[in-house]
Parts: structure tokens; sequence; C-alpha cells
């Protein structure tokens, strides 16, 4: 075989799955030649390194806000289409809204009370958290709700330590984490949406987020449970 | 009292996902922007370079997901579905951006904006097992840049985030023989762009074997030797250059 036709085969010589653009009879004739051909070799020696790189590349961390912001501008979608739409929309909204801002300020159910909730539930066309909403064109912006926010992030503590470790454990994919906020400002639960998740990471993110604190999800001003915040991370600094 | 959170678990069910999202449900539809934003994010910017366009591309992803749920095939998943949609809506803002803004500027020159633009050729006098994963990603990113779109997306998707043959060609909507295609082209691209990265310096110390074989024998451990166990050279010529082989 001729170093020219043994390159033009080396893009897919270290995969197993693109083997069969190659037949098993041609990709023993290249082994042998590669064997013998040091150009040939260290062009393979390139496509080698290519896949390393390639598996080295961290993954992009998108804008902490752009979850919401996709979710605001998908809502606003929604106020341009039929009224078939809007009321599977509004249905789905009175439910969430009767279950979560409404109960928790305990709302006696009475027949007066409901017509009241449902003519608010109507007149909201943004349920997206902590976007002030105008009822109608000139009346004033009221935030219904408020979402939770980070308030700071806690060092790792030194004396929970017990080995010393890298000062920086880098994180080439990033790490996200959506996190529960209950009504006090704390963590009451966390999810790791991208990233790597070893218990010995999970153990340091019990502890950072332990003790960090946050703003809980406020509606009409009062604290409420199940706020949400994403936090991205690039790296996690260990005190050793 | 009801938990946000669990309202929002589907990760089993992705069927059930579906239907909830056909229906029209808000909550169905913040857990796929929740879960999704971040894969669909990195796959656009990959894409094409710049991170205002992938935060907007991004958008148009969910929304245009949003309007056209009801046309989800039942077969497919909702990871190649939404992936799908994304490189659609890369290709379509290159295709704009070439009509629109491109008229007296060569094609090579597109400068990408919202990164610092590095020298690949600098980069190739780090030891490549030294380069940082910051430093990668910059030159990956950029040289990606130079590769044609249909080549570039299909490495992306095999190389960058390893999806199998199969759910490429459905997201590039394509047979997996051209999917084959369209990445060695791609690879072989990539290659020629990245070649200062991927090149072995030359050896400063030229002993008695013949310099090209000690130079490439010299081969750090990361090079994933496992993989060519049947390729063993450099074994009797390492021990000239006093370098052990892994």
């Amino acid at each position: 075989m001729k170093c020219t036709t043994v390159q033009s085969k080396l893009a897919g010589y270290l995969d197993d799955a693109l083997t069969n653009t190659t037949s098993a009879s041609e990709r023993v004739q290249v082994g042998e030649h590669l064997q013998g051909c040091a150009p040939c070799r260290a062009e393979l020696q390139r496509f080698r390194k290519l896949a390393v790189l390639l598996s080295r590349v961290p993954k992009n961390v998108a804008p902490p806000d752009l979850a919401v912001r996709i979710k605001v501008a998908a809502a606003q979608a929604q106020t341009s289409e039929g009224w078939a739409a809007h009321l599977r929309r509004f249905r789905d909204r009175a439910d969430l809204i009767i279950d979560h801002v409404f109960r928790p300020l305990t709302v006696p159910a009475t027949g007066g009370v409901f017509s009241a909730i449902v003519v608010f539930v109507l007149v909201l066309q943004l349920m997206a958290p902590g976007i002030t909403v105008q009822a109608v064109p000139n009346d004033v912006p009221l935030t219904i709700l408020r979402p939770a926010e980070l308030v700071t992030l806690s060092d790792y503590p030194q004396s929970f330590s017990a080995e010393q470790h890298e000062p920086e454990l880098s994180l080439p994919q990033g790490l996200q984490i959506y996190v529960t906020v209950d009504d006090r400002g704390q963590m009451s639960d966390y999810e790791i949406l991208s990233g790597p998740a070893s218990p010995e990471l999970r153990r340091q993110l019990d502890q950072i987020l332990l003790f960090s604190r946050f703003t809980p999800m406020t509606s009409f001003g009062r604290a409420i449970p199940g706020g949400h915040v994403i936090l991205n991370f690039n790296a996690v600094r260990v005190r050793g | 009292m009801s938990d946000w959170a669990s309202a929002f678990t589907w990760g089993r069910d992705e069927a059930e996902l579906v239907s909830e999202l056909q229906a029209g449900s808000e909550t169905a539809f913040d857990w796929l922007v929740t879960h999704y934003h971040a894969p669909v994010y990195n796959l656009i910017l990959s894409m094409l370079g710049d991170t205002s366009d992938a935060a907007d591309g991004t958008q148009e992803v969910f929304l245009k997901a949003f309007r056209g749920i009801r046309k989800f095939r039942h077969g497919s998943s909702l990871k190649t579905w939404l992936y799908r949609i994304a490189i659609r809506e890369a290709l379509n803002h290159k295709r704009w951006f070439k009509r629109h803004l491109q008229k007296n500027v060569s094609i090579d020159a597109e400068v990408e904006e919202g990164h610092a633009a590095i020298e690949i050729e600098d980069l190739g006098a780090t030891p490549f097992e030294q380069l940082a994963s910051r430093e990668i990603q910059v030159a990956v990113q950029q040289a990606l840049q130079e590769v044609p779109d249909v080549f570039r997306s299909a490495v992306i998707l095999r190389d960058l985030e390893d999806l199998s043959y199969e759910e490429v060609a459905e997201v590039l909507e394509c047979s997996v023989g051209t999917v084959k295609s369209r990445i060695l082209r791609g690879r072989r691209a990539l290659k020629q762009v990245l070649e200062p990265l991927l090149s072995e310096p030359a050896p400063r110390n030229l002993s008695s074997g013949s310099a090209q074989e000690t130079g490439e024998s010299v081969q750090a451990n990361d090079l994933g030797a496992p993989i060519e166990s049947h390729l063993s050279f450099g074994g009797a010529h390492t021990a000239a250059n006093g370098v052990q082989d892994s």
C-alpha cells in the first residue's frame, strides 16, 4: 500500500466503528505499512493527538440567566396564541398558583375569594418568577413572585477536609447544580444537572451548599419554600 | 405542601413528558428548558463560535421546540430531536450571515467574537500534555470555525458530544454512511488547522538512531498507547534516547 492511500485512511483508523468504511483486510495492510513507514506513523500520531484533544475539550458553560430568559420569552410568545391554547395554560397556571401561592397564604376557599383568584389568574400574563407584570396597560406593575437568589457561597470549611487535596479541582465539563431553597433561605435539596457526580464531589457540595445562604422565594413579600437557583461552577477549591 | 422540585422530575418517563409538552404544560416546558438549555447552548456555541449568537440560538430552539412539539415522532428521543432543531438553527444562522453580511469579505476572514482569539501557532510551543483546558477549548473552538459546516456538525456531535453514529444520523437527517464520511473529512480538516499543536517539536538531542523515529517514540503516556498494541514500534530506539515508552 502506498503512503497516499494509507494516509487517506488514517482519519478513521483509530475508531473501531469506522472500520467498515475500510475493510478488515485493508486495515491489516495499513497496519503493516505503518510498521515500516515513519512518516505515516507520524501522521497517525497526529490523528491520535487530535482524538485526545477533542476528548479533553471542556463544555461551554451557559450564561446563568439563560434558562430564565428562555422561559420568559416562551411565556411572552404564548400570549400571541389563540384562546384554546390560552385556556389550557391558564388552567395549568391556576393549579400552580393555587398550590404554590395561595395555599401558603391560607386563603379560605369561599366562593367570593375563589372568583377573585380566577380573575387574578386570567389577568396574569407571565408566570416567570421575578418578572414584573402589568395587569392592564395603565396599571401599576406588581411583583407576585420573587425568585430565590444566592447570597453567599460558603468557603469549604477547613476543619472538614480530612486529606490534603489539590488546591483546585478543575471541572473541564463545568458543573451545574439545581438548588431548591426552603423558606428560611437554606438549601433543602439539590440536583446535579450536568457535570461529574462522584460521591466525593457530592460530599464537598453537601458541605458548601449547607453553609451557603440564599434569599428564599417570596410571594407577596412572604418567604415560601420551593425556590430554585441554578449554580454554574468552573472549579471547586478545596482548602487542605 | 407540594414541592416545586417533585413536580419537575420526569427523568424516568420521557413519553409522559412528551405528552405533557404536547398538552401545553408549562411546567413540562420549564423542566425541558432547565435540563437541556446547557447542552443545546454548548452545541450551538461549538457550531457558531459566538456566545451571544449561541444564547439567541438556544432561545430560538426552545421556542421552535414548543411550537413544533406536536410533530414529535414517538420513536426518537427528546435529546436527538432538540439537537436536530439546534443544528438546523445553527446552519440557518450561518447562511443568513453569509448572505447578508459577507458580500465583500472573504469567508476565511470570519472573526470570532466573545472569545479572546489566540494564535494556534503560539500554543504549539507548549508541550502537548501541558495544554490547559481553557487553551484546548479556545484552540479547538477556533479551529472548528474553519471547518465546513456539514463536516463540523458531524465531528461536534460524534467527537465532542459522544453521540452514537445512529444518533448523529438522526440529528443530521442522513444515513450512517454519510455521517461517517463527514466525520472523516471533518477530522482531516481539523487536523490541518491544529497542526502546530499536533506535530512533534524537533527533538533536542539527536542520538545514534534515526531522528524521525526517536522523535516520535518520545510520546507521553496520554496518547492512549493501549489502542494500538499491535503497532509496537520504538522499543529498540527508545533505549538510545533514554526515554521509557509506555
